[in-house]
């Protein structure tokens, strides 16, 4: 259990910056999750936080020590890969105590032994330490990765989108399950994902990046609620948030939750007023999806996304002018330029 | 006519019949006729000059297995096989480790590495006979450079460890004559070897090897515990290929000794040869060679499923 200090860390490949400049802060023992697009460096970073990349510039410190120089086995990490990466020609029972045996710190066999059945334990599959990894399911298989992963007791355990090869199903299951066994152990742990319901559900803090540079550091609701940029607030959210330009300089965000006919607005709270037409509507069961078009200050027609819970049942006319309204605290505002937050005084 | 033809071509069971019939006929034609004949000849008494049929039963093999040229070239066969394709596995392991670590992204280094994969190959590309006499010139009892190197090296030569003799006369002595034929067994096997276990290294998936560096294992840990047991299934076909290849060779031996000194070198094809058509004594050499079929049909056997399992995996 260790902090993580990441100081200006830059990874090139030829002329690309893969991680361009980050800063980090991980507190010991938090759930951290690195959010961002494909391409957008998370994994390259947690590769170099790994050893397994040497960063061109910068300084990572884990715990008191600077790793900057240091390989992966003299950093006190394990990972889990997106493929879980077990070697096929071990069992489960070889396969997590391979790292016992490669970092030559448990040399007596009945203890090595003990340790892994110990971890094996702790994610429930000490009935499969015979077992070849062809013969387990993709669950079972992530979690003999977490043992492998948790066996040499790391200060640090770096995730990359551990989940992503579960059904949809089991994948819930999966989180809820991960986040547990992180609070019990207590390991400070990166989470690398590009699944924003990942992010929100399991992240102490979420990290989003972008082209290699951190957009916004903070814990889920805050990131969700006050987006930096606008790429944060398009990009978390399902739809993101919607945008309307309201001046050359600004312009006006809104989530698709907020955007209610009047009549499901908090009653007396200050509103701004929007109506559209509604040309098509996507019944998702929990809620639906309005989509229309809004005119921004140009009279140019932006698509627009309304969300209505399930309990709203009002009817929905197509094609039809309605009036919506957004409350006032919900309305955000971003620079045209560079998509900056405004604070709401500068926006008025 | 046109429907007659159609009606011909739809028909699956004659088509696989015509597709069939050249690859059914060049084995039987090309490899069955002569393994019969072989069969034949071992149970009679034909000669180069006599080739009519008297059935002798298994004399020929019985008076086969008591020469002692018979003896030295089973244990030869056997004796040179076995050490070349250990020698031959070690040095192919050792080029594809090289081969396949991964350099600075540079240019240089990208066709430098192209370079020496190319050079590795040559080996194999050339014709047998042709490189074999390029060894035989290398071997050379009075010109061999191998031995002017040694002499300029000073180990060779009057006053020296290796001296007196100017020469080491390689293939005069029955020990470096049989590790002259090792050697270019060796040298002609690795470019075939390295290949196949280039291509068996980089199928393993990078996750693995950065999964390994992560769980702490260092090189030589990573090598014998991660790489070497996933290429296992490919590195046995490569052997057994090599198995198959120097087993039954006559080049090198024909070209470099002919079996000597004596019957020093002697291996089953190089017998079988010398007695069947050197010797004219047809139904001895088949005999002789006959002996090398069991041993081959068994490699043979392993080696189709081993490698019927590699592709399941």
């Amino acid at each position: 259990m260790s902090e993580v200090n990441l100081k200006g860390v830059v990874k090139r490949f030829g002329d690309v910056q893969a991680v361009a400049g980050v800063d980090l802060h991980i507190n010991s023992g938090e759930f951290l999750v690195v959010l961002g697009p494909s391409g957008c460096g998370k994994t390259t970073l947690m590769r170099t936080i790994a050893g397994l990349e040497k960063p061109e510039e910068g300084q990572i410190s884990i715990g008191a020590r600077d790793v900057t120089a240091l390989p992966p086995r003299k950093r006190g990490i394990a990972m889990v890969f997106q493929s879980y990466a077990l070697y096929p020609h071990m069992s489960v029972a070889g396969n997590i105590g391979f790292p016992l045996k490669a970092q030559g710190r448990c040399p007596d066999r009945a203890e090595r032994e003990q340790r892994v059945y110990q971890a094996a334990q702790m994610v429930s599959i000490e009935h499969l330490l015979d077992r070849r990894p062809r013969q387990l399911s993709g669950g079972e298989r992530q979690r003999v990765a977490i043992a492998r992963a948790i066996v040499s007791q790391p200060e640090v355990l770096l995730l990359d989108e551990p989940l992503s090869n579960l059904d949809a199903k089991l994948r819930a299951y999966a989180r809820d399950e991960l986040k547990g066994f992180q609070r019990k152990l207590g390991i400070t742990t990166v989470f690398v994902t590009h699944d924003q319901i990942e992010a929100m559900g399991l992240g102490d803090r979420i990290v989003v990046m972008r082209d290699g540079l951190v957009q916004q550091v903070g814990p889920p609701q805050a990131i969700y609620d006050r987006p930096q940029n606008t790429f944060v607030a398009t990009f978390l959210g399902s739809p993101g948030m919607n945008l309307q330009l309201v001046s050359d300089q600004v312009q006006r965000g809104f989530r698709p939750e907020h955007l209610l006919p009047l009549g499901e607005l908090p009653p007396g709270a200050a509103h701004e007023p929007f109506s559209w037409r509604v040309t098509r509507v996507e019944n998702l069961g929990s809620d639906r999806l309005l989509y229309g078009h809004l005119a921004d200050f140009r009279g140019e027609m932006q698509l627009t996304v309304s969300r209505l819970p399930s309990n709203v049942t009002i009817e929905i006319p197509l094609d039809t002018v309605c009036e919506f309204g957004v409350a006032h605290d919900q309305l955000h505002f971003f620079d045209v330029a560079s998509g900056e937050r405004l604070e709401e005084g500068v926006a008025a | 006519m046109n429907a007659i033809m159609s009606r011909w071509i739809d028909d699956s069971r004659l088509m696989g019949i015509v597709f069939l019939a050249p690859a059914t006929l060049y084995i039987v034609l090309l490899v069955g006729l002569p393994f019969v004949t072989a069969l034949l000849f071992s149970v009679s008494t034909a000669t180069v000059g006599d080739a009519s049929f008297n059935y002798v039963g298994l004399r020929n093999f019985a008076n086969v297995w008591q020469t002692p040229a018979f003896r030295d070239a089973l244990v030869n066969t056997f004796s040179f096989t076995v050490v070349a394709q250990i020698c031959t596995i070690i040095l192919a392991n050792i080029l594809a480790q090289l081969l396949t670590t991964p350099l600075p992204q540079r240019r240089s280094g990208r066709i430098g590495m192209w370079i020496a994969r190319m050079l590795l190959i040559l080996p194999w590309a050339t014709p047998l006979s042709l490189s074999v006499v390029g060894w035989l010139w290398m071997f050379d009892s009075k010109y061999s450079p191998i031995d002017y190197i040694f002499r300029e090296l000073a180990l060779l030569g009057p006053g020296t460890v290796w001296g007196p003799a100017n020469n080491l006369i390689w293939l005069g002595k029955p020990l470096l004559a049989k590790a002259s034929i090792i050697f270019v067994h060796v040298w002609r096997m690795t470019p075939l070897a390295t290949v196949i276990l280039m291509a068996g290294l980089s199928s393993i998936p990078t996750d693995l090897l950065d999964q390994a560096e992560v769980d702490g294992s260092r090189y030589f840990r990573t090598l014998f515990q991660v790489k070497l047991p996933l290429i296992m299934p490919i590195m046995l076909i490569s052997l057994l290929f090599g198995f198959i290849f120097t087993f039954g060779d006559l080049t090198v031996v024909y070209i470099l000794t002919r079996g000597g000194p004596i019957t020093h070198t002697l291996t089953l094809p190089m017998y079988s040869f010398l007695v069947g058509i050197d010797g004219g004594n047809l139904a001895q050499g088949a005999a002789v060679s006959l002996f090398i079929f069991p041993v081959l049909l068994l490699v043979a056997v392993v080696l189709l499923r081993t490698a019927s399992r590699a592709e399941i995996r």
